[in-house]
């Protein structure tokens, strides 16, 4: 097993690989850019490099300054996380030839998967079933339209190498397509150092399903069930849970066996995810491989019981899968909400900032996944995910309450969050029926509002906090609007803390 | 002494006198009456009987004004008065317009340049905010006084990053 292990990325993802590894008694090492010297990953670790500036290509993007720090701290493995340079088959060669470990897929197996045109003829040429769409990427605008007319409206554009939604985009007129290609390119240029786009038909209303593999480098390959993954905004996932209320055990064997067979079509070694559009009449098409640990990651673990960021650990060291598919059972029913920095009453555009108070939910069947703290800054460079609130109940609807519950003590102030959201999400007579598609928000939840009576509560609350404060104006340290650190409004923060918990 | 708070878009008038029994206090809110009765109150976490039903409320200070948690609900209360006093003179309505970013973000792009005529929903410039872009785009049509930022600069809610004078005629 590894001694030392880097962990390639930040925020909640980062704070729940260092707890693995320091379970596994291996110590960890975080990098960290400028926009994140105070963040929980960098308190966490054992050890911490300071790599580079806050935009991400001078960071958590940069190849040279990350191989640096892992050899500067004699790490022998790095673990990429999701995002950033998670799916990137030089960066994972690159580590190969460094002499250290790079835990998750071969690069051979990432070039097949991650660009998602080659993964689709590969998918298809192994019997799996894939959306009608375009086998190729395409630049030239014409061609393009041609492909769109050909594939009918509405169809979606997607980066070749994107994922979490970012360079995609749905175009439903063929006016609007030149512009949403120009911009979708720009965001995938962005997030993944690559434009490339192409189309594929746009389902309606499909259940998003997505299989969680486990394979060893000895051909031994597993799934861990489904989970559902339907609820989105922005086609981001924000709700996941499993068992999926869709699947009975004919189809839940079936699309396991579709995953199980893609993941030895492209010699996948380590944890993956297959997902699968699933309409409603019950026909399922392959729509990608995430090529590493999914965001949602912890429902699986809840019903499984098994830790799959230490699976990883065991593989990428060359131990064999210590179970086999008879051996493992889901039990009980979990569900994730995610908690991002965005403001769900305008369009869930992002919400930078300072936390200002933050405090984890507990009880029973709780797990917080979080890679903030009181006084945490969110910096605007990067994706706005703030932490994972998960449950696990005993069937769905025990589960659902638990939720509600648990997002009811789950305290983020300072940015905005969607935790109302979430609990009108979970409160919704849809939701509460297991009828959840991708387009579930827009189609139940456009005409959502906040609740009034809350407002009442909260000009109650500012009343008692300046009574609290004596002085109390709040407002009077406006001069400093961005946030000064020796302000003593930020030292207020901290006072929070001791206080409050 | 009634005050004026502002939530989001929506002002609030709030009054505080004592009310009936000790540590008891009446609150009025937009002509509505509430008894509150404080149970416990200090950093950060207030315990309190509002038309005796119990309430956790928990608070914290940004400089924007005071954020209020009750039951997953998160609000930002801030001082109405004090923000029209700090936003100053405005400038004629209708006759100039200024973008600005509604969340902090970086500069991407700019697409005009100063002295540009520009229509209603041009796209001025180009934000990103946690990798997703927005575009900018000109409230009215005019002629672009000033661009005040360059690509690549952070930049906040509020900061005007293109100014432009209202002209009908664009001169060709």
């Amino acid at each position: 097993m590894f001694t030392r292990v880097l962990i390639a990325n930040r925020g909640e993802i980062a704070v729940r690989i260092t707890r693995a590894l320091r379970e596994m008694g291996i110590a960890s090492v975080a990098v960290y850019s400028e926009a994140d010297r105070g963040a929980r990953h960098v308190a966490t670790a054992d050890e911490a490099v300071l790599i580079g500036e806050a935009d991400a290509s001078a960071s958590y993007l940069n190849v040279d300054r990350i191989i640096a720090a892992a050899h500067r701290t004699r790490a022998d493995a790095i673990h990429p996380g999701y995002g950033f340079l998670a799916e990137n088959p030089s960066f994972a060669r690159r580590v190969a030839d460094e002499g250290m470990v790079f835990i998750g897929p071969p690069p051979e197996a990432m070039l097949k998967l991650g660009n998602k045109t080659t993964a689709r003829r590969l998918m298809r040429d192994s019997g799996v079933p894939v959306t009608p769409g375009m086998d190729a990427t395409e630049i030239d605008m014409e061609k393009l339209a041609a492909h769109a007319d050909r594939l009918g409206y509405p169809v979606v554009i997607k980066a070749a190498m994107g994922g979490g939604g970012k360079g995609m985009r749905v175009v439903a007129d063929p006016g609007d397509l030149r512009d949403a290609a120009g911009r979708a390119a720009s965001e995938a240029h962005a997030a993944f150092c690559d434009a490339s786009i192409y189309l594929e038909k746009y389902l309606d209303r499909p259940r998003h399903v997505e299989l969680q593999i486990l394979a060893d480098s000895y051909g031994n390959v597993v799934h861990l069930f489904e989970r559902d993954c339907s609820i989105q905004r922005r086609h981001q996932k924000i709700i996941e849970e499993t068992p999926s209320p869709a699947l009975d055990e004919d189809l839940r064997r079936r699309m396991g066996a579709a995953a199980v067979a893609v993941a030895r079509a492209a010699g996948y070694v380590n944890a993956g995810t297959v997902e699968f559009l699933l309409t409603e009449s019950g026909e399922f098409y392959f729509l990608e491989v995430n090529a590493r640990l999914q965001v949602e990651h912890p429902i699986t673990e809840m019903v499984t019981g098994i830790d799959l960021v230490r699976c990883q650990l065991e593989i990428a060291a060359g131990e064999k899968l210590a179970f086999n598919q008879e051996d493992l059972t889901s039990r009980g029913h979990a569900i994730e909400c995610r908690i991002y920095a965005e403001d769900p009453t305008r369009g869930f555009m992002p919400s930078p900032g300072r936390v200002a108070l933050a405090l984890s939910p507990d009880g029973p069947g709780v797990r917080y996944d979080s890679g903030i703290w009181t006084g945490s800054d969110v910096p605007v460079h990067y994706d706005p995910i703030l932490s994972k609130l998960i449950v696990l109940a005993e069937d769905r609807e025990r589960a659902r309450v638990r939720m509600i519950r648990a997002l009811q003590d789950c305290v983020v102030l300072g940015v905005r969050t969607p935790i109302e959201f979430l609990i009108a999400v979970l409160g919704s007579q849809p939701f509460i029926a297991g009828q959840t598609h991708t387009r579930f928000i827009e189609q139940h939840l456009s005409e959502w509002c906040p609740d009034e009576e809350a407002e009442r509560f909260a000009l109650i609350g500012h009343m008692l906090d300046r009574r609290d404060q004596g002085t109390g104006l709040p407002g009077a340290h406006s001069a400093a609007p961005g946030g000064d650190p020796h302000s003593p409004w930020q030292s207020l923060g901290d006072w929070d803390i001791v206080h409050a918990r | 002494m009634s005050e004026r708070l502002r939530i989001g878009e929506r002002m609030h008038e709030r009054s505080v006198s004592s009310g009936s029994g000790e540590g008891a206090l009446r609150v009025d809110i937009d002509g509505r009456s509430y008894d509150v009765e404080v149970c416990s109150s200090g950093g950060g976490r207030h315990c309190v009987l509002i038309d005796g039903k119990l309430a956790t409320l928990f608070t914290a200070r940004s400089p924007e004004g005071t954020w209020v948690w009750w039951k997953g609900h998160s609000r930002l209360v801030a001082d109405a008065e004090r923000e029209a006093r700090r936003a100053g003179p405005r400038s004629a309505a209708g006759t100039s317009a200024g973008v600005s970013p509604a969340t902090p973000a970086v500069v991407t792009a700019i697409m005009v340049k100063t002295g540009d005529n520009v229509a209603e929903g041009q796209t001025l410039v180009v934000v990103t905010a946690m990798k997703m872009e927005t575009c900018l785009v000109a409230q009215l049509a005019g002629r672009v006084r000033a661009i005040n930022t360059v690509v690549g600069a952070k930049v906040r809610p509020g900061e005007i990053l293109v100014e432009i004078d209202r002209c009908d005629i664009v001169p060709s």
